[in-house]
């Protein structure tokens, strides 16, 4: 894969205010890279950064080859999607479209093939003539990615676009998002702060706490490889259990409960003991509240629909997994 | 809802007795009739609307339109530049802007304008200046005329020009103006198709009123405001 972005030594200080210490990221052709971190970690200054809307206080971005760090956002080819989308309320979606082209002086006849191309891309063919404050957020949405889209940049940035959707509406944006970037083979840099939506849609996800990388990788290894506790925290719901000088992290669905006094068990002992103290229902799961013996630590574990043994608050437990299942992460 | 509804009732109140019932009397009144004393007739006729068209009072409408015009465009063109300059201060040096530019009209103005008279008179500050310095040999007619009336009118007007355009430009969602830069508009150009389409607005026409008056009495003392037809 071919190299696109390049942050080299990047710094950035706002005031006395030190958000990102130094950062080095590389982002590849084709990719879809999620920035995903708490409010405040440097994501969304970090893309604003590639953008151009930020510079950063020492260190490069470099795009295609090219450094473009001292170079103002309307000489960058890349494109933003804003968070509240940020559409010109006196101009229609045709003319929030247009608006890229005419600044590229792209000729009005192969601009209107484009236009009408990014409407149909984005099903916004019977709502061109709409003004912003005539649609919904879904639409205005829609009409955000169209109007970035349309400049065929090298790098669409989005900044949380997706965080301002009711739930079923940002499922189904996600996949079309997903699939809009995928059939394209465009580059898309994605800044959330929604675990979930970072898993479902990412090739590679950067995790990011005080400006600082915690962890670079593809989702999956991101899941159940966490580095730090951070990461296993952030990601999905985990476990800590200190082993001599050692933390592992276990995500609940790889812990196991067993009858304290169980004998002749076919598992591994069990490493831990505790009361439990809660049970709640999820849905597909039940949640084990377990209150561990030695430490004032809970921890959960899940309980199945179709699992033999349902557990009751104040039932003795054990604790096992197996070996390869525990994670050894560093500590923050 | 309802009670918001409540609470603005005082204002449409206020503006009910001593807005829009006064104006339905001048209404009211222009199909009356006056006696040789100047008392009111009420005996129903349109003579006053046949007297409108006559053409000394056309051309005095006519004259009112184009001051009012020319007003308006100058203060559009002296306030916008001012509020916009006002409005990309620093937050704690807005508020200090704007007091500088509403000073003058804590005075009262009378007086105000009989400042303007001692600088404009033939023997006024500026006409002293200019012949002191060799400019002219003669004072030059500044007070009662046209241009005079132009003068006074852009000076009184120009605060309410200026509030209102920083306003819009203070509400401005500044991500527009990042959008189009992203979207490949130099500054200027941004300014030109997002921030002046957003915070310009035409309907600023207050000068009609206060012109009217004026026109009537060219060269006459200062006049008072016209309360209460243009609050």
């Amino acid at each position: 894969m071919n190299e696109l972005i390049r942050l080299e030594g990047i710094t950035k200080k706002f005031g006395e205010h030190l958000i990102i210490p130094t950062l080095d990221l590389t982002i590849n052709d084709g990719e879809f890279v999620t920035l995903l971190g708490p409010s405040g970690c440097g994501k969304t200054t970090l893309l604003r950064m590639i953008a151009g809307l930020e510079t950063p206080t020492t260190g490069k971005v470099i795009l295609d080859g090219k450094d473009i760090t001292k170079l103002p956002p309307y000489k960058r080819n890349v494109n933003m999607v804003f968070q509240n989308y940020a559409l010109f309320p006196h101009m229609t979606v045709t003319e929030n479209i247009h608006f890229g082209l005419k600044m590229q002086g792209v000729p009005n006849e192969e601009a209107q093939e484009r236009i009408n191309q990014v409407l149909y891309l984005t099903q916004l063919e019977q709502l061109r003539d709409r003004y912003p404050s005539q649609m919904s957020g879904g639409q205005q949405q829609r009409v955000a990615i169209a109007r970035a889209l349309v400049n065929s940049p090298k790098v669409l940035l989005l900044d949380e676009p997706l965080g301002a959707l009711d739930y079923q509406l940002r499922k189904k944006l996600q996949l079309e998002l997903k699939n809009l970037q995928r059939g394209l083979g465009l580059t898309f840099v994605f800044v959330t702060h929604d675990q979930e939506e970072a898993l479902t849609m990412s090739d590679r996800i950067v995790i990011m706490h005080d400006g600082v990388i915690q962890q670079d990788g593809d989702p999956n290894g991101i899941y159940h490889h966490p580095k730090n506790t951070f990461v296993a925290r952030f990601i999905g719901e985990s476990n800590f259990f200190d082993i001599g000088s050692d933390t592992y992290a276990l995500r609940p669905e790889k812990l196991n409960l067993c009858p304290e006094d169980e004998e002749n068990a076919d598992h591994p002992d069990p490493k831990f003991f505790g009361t439990v103290v809660d049970i709640v229902f999820y849905g597909t799961i039940d949640k084990v509240f377990i209150r561990l013996d030695n430490t004032n630590q809970t921890v959960i574990a899940y309980q199945y629909f179709d699992d033999v043994h349902r557990w009751q608050a104040d039932d003795r437990v054990g604790i096992w997994w197996y070996d390869r299942d525990g994670v050894k992460v560093e500590k923050e | 809802m309802k009670n918001g509804k409540l609470l603005i009732a005082p204002s449409m109140l206020w503006l009910g007795f001593f807005f829009i019932i006064p104006m339905l009397i001048v209404v009211a009144v222009s199909f009356a009739a006056r006696t040789p004393y100047g008392q009111v007739v009420f005996n129903w006729n349109i003579n006053n609307y046949l007297r409108f068209l006559e053409p000394l009072y056309l051309s005095i409408f006519a004259q009112t339109l184009i001051v009012a015009l020319v007003t308006t465009v100058v203060t559009i063109l002296m306030g916008y530049p001012l509020a916009y300059y006002i409005a990309q201060l620093p937050k704690r040096w807005q508020q200090p802007g704007l007091i500088l530019c509403m000073i003058p009209f804590w005075i009262n103005f009378l007086i105000r304008s009989y400042a303007w008279v001692i600088i404009l008179r033939a023997q006024g500050v500026l006409n002293t200046f200019l012949m002191k310095a060799g400019f002219i040999e003669q004072p030059l007619q500044l007070l009662y005329n046209e241009g005079a009336v132009m003068l006074g009118m852009i000076y009184s007007l120009l605060p309410f020009m200026i509030l209102p355009i920083y306003v819009s430009i203070e509400q401005l969602d500044r991500r527009l103006l990042e959008a189009a830069s992203d979207l490949g508009a130099a500054p200027f150009t941004a300014f030109r198709k997002i921030t002046l389409p957003l915070t310009m607005f035409l309907g600023h026409v207050r000068g009609t009123g206060r012109n009217g008056w004026r026109q009537v009495r060219p060269g006459g003392e200062p006049d008072p405001e016209p309360v209460p037809l243009r609050p």
